[in-house]
């Protein structure tokens, strides 16, 4: 058994045990960071499937991301966990049998595929230099299935609209608060002050190298979220006011550039989202500067939600920080109360 | 995290189709990436309905016939 099959062995049971863990354990804090675990471990299971871009995208997105937005959500429900009682060990039993049984079907499907299996990498391959591209998924993304990625900033989009509408009306249009207790010597606000010029640095090449090899739109402006929020806990800066028609405009920035390139299409080549020979590459290009810088603050705001502590909700004792009171500390506190 | 094993799913069958000088097909890759962000969006829609729920009521599970531990599991996804 050669080192790689052991350590993709070795991968598979470390994913499922701490998806199991996930599932099962009932603290809701432990299971977030748990998800938290599991989506970086999905990520090296997708760099050992040869899925590089997937892998970044899984480990800001799916990972990061999500679980900063879980983590705000759990310090929040706090109080309504002490009342939950586990469901029922015959309804736990019974859930865990059906997902093995779909799981062990999957499974087999797909070790009886041919060999070679189904595929269109070939097909993919043969229009991809005239695009101009490298990168088999961003010509995916882009020329082919374009549509596809458009409307996915669409739903991005939608979904932020829909967090906000969600707010109570005096919380409509207002700062999203994030802040911890702001310690100007603190590791956080170091880290704050650090990383973000060499994060911006880095998504800037991620989203230029996406053209030829593993990175893009998403994965950069993934990272531009993770350094935003890095500034936010530490509370270097604060959030913008999200009725603020500047953070809105840069929102929509990216959608709509992609939208107009995708018109420009019927003027210049054969149709919607057609982009002229010789200017496929610079055209993508463009719309992926737009969409990077997009992406990072519609992921951003999304995690944010539209307002970090409720002044208006019932305060529980170990959320005192989070009324209106003392806006200066957040939720976060609870659970590193060194911040 | 059932969204993230069907994911992989996809991965496995793209790795298994590896032809034309890749070593994974890449439309499936380029599906999961658009998956990965659009489950994001719902659930971050998600939470924000939920935490609007615990703030309008106080609890964070429907008064009625709902599983009592749906604010342990309702914000994972």
């Amino acid at each position: 058994m050669s080192p790689a099959t052991i350590f993709d062995i070795g991968l598979a049971v470390l994913v499922l045990g701490v998806a199991a863990w996930t599932i099962l354990v009932r603290d809701t804090f432990a299971a977030v960071v748990s998800f938290v675990v599991y989506g970086l471990l999905v990520a090296l299971v997708w760099v050992r499937l040869s899925a590089v871009d997937v892998a970044l995208t899984e480990a800001a997105i799916g990972s990061g991301v999500t679980g900063m937005l879980l983590l705000g959500a759990a310090a929040r429900l706090r109080p309504a966990e002490a009342g939950a009682t586990p469901p029922s060990a015959l309804i736990c039993a019974s859930a865990a049998g059906l997902c093995t049984l779909i799981a062990m079907g999957l499974a087999a499907t797909t070790l009886i595929l041919p060999d070679p299996a189904p595929t269109l990498a070939p097909a993919a391959m043969a229009g991809l230099p005239a695009s101009g591209l490298g990168n088999p998924v961003t010509g995916v993304l882009f020329v082919y299935r374009a549509l596809d990625t458009l409307l996915e900033k669409v739903v991005l989009v939608l979904a932020l609209v829909g967090v906000w509408s969600l707010a109570a009306d005096e919380e409509w249009g207002g700062t999203p608060e994030i802040s911890a207790t702001r310690q100007p010597d603190g590791i956080l606000t170091f880290l704050a002050q650090l990383l973000p010029p060499v994060g911006i640095v880095l998504a800037i090449y991620m989203f230029w190298v996406g053209a030829d090899h593993p990175g893009g739109a998403f994965q950069g402006g993934a990272l531009l979220t993770a350094m935003w929020l890095l500034v936010l806990m530490a509370g270097v800066r604060t959030a913008p006011a999200t009725g603020l028609v500047a953070l809105r405009l840069v929102i929509v920035a990216g959608p709509v550039i992609f939208l107009a390139i995708g018109f420009a299409g019927f003027a210049w080549a054969d149709g919607f989202l057609s982009y002229p020979a010789g200017y496929a590459k610079p055209l993508i290009v463009i719309a992926e500067a737009a969409l990077t810088l997009s992406i990072g603050v519609t992921l951003g705001l999304l995690a944010l939600g539209p307002r970090r502590c409720m002044a208006s909700a019932p305060p529980p004792s170990w959320a005192s920080g989070c009324s209106a009171s003392s806006p200066a500390r957040s939720c976060y506190a609870k659970f590193w109360p060194s911040m | 995290m059932i969204g993230s094993g069907v994911f992989m799913l996809f991965g496995v069958i793209a790795r298994r189709g590896a032809a034309g000088g890749v070593d994974a097909d890449p439309v499936p890759q380029a599906l999961v990436i658009t998956g990965i962000v659009v489950a994001f969006s719902a659930t971050a829609m998600a939470v924000a309905l939920l935490l609007r729920l615990f703030k309008a009521t106080g609890e964070a599970t429907l008064a009625v016939s709902a599983p009592k531990d749906a604010g342990g599991d309702g914000d994972r996804s």
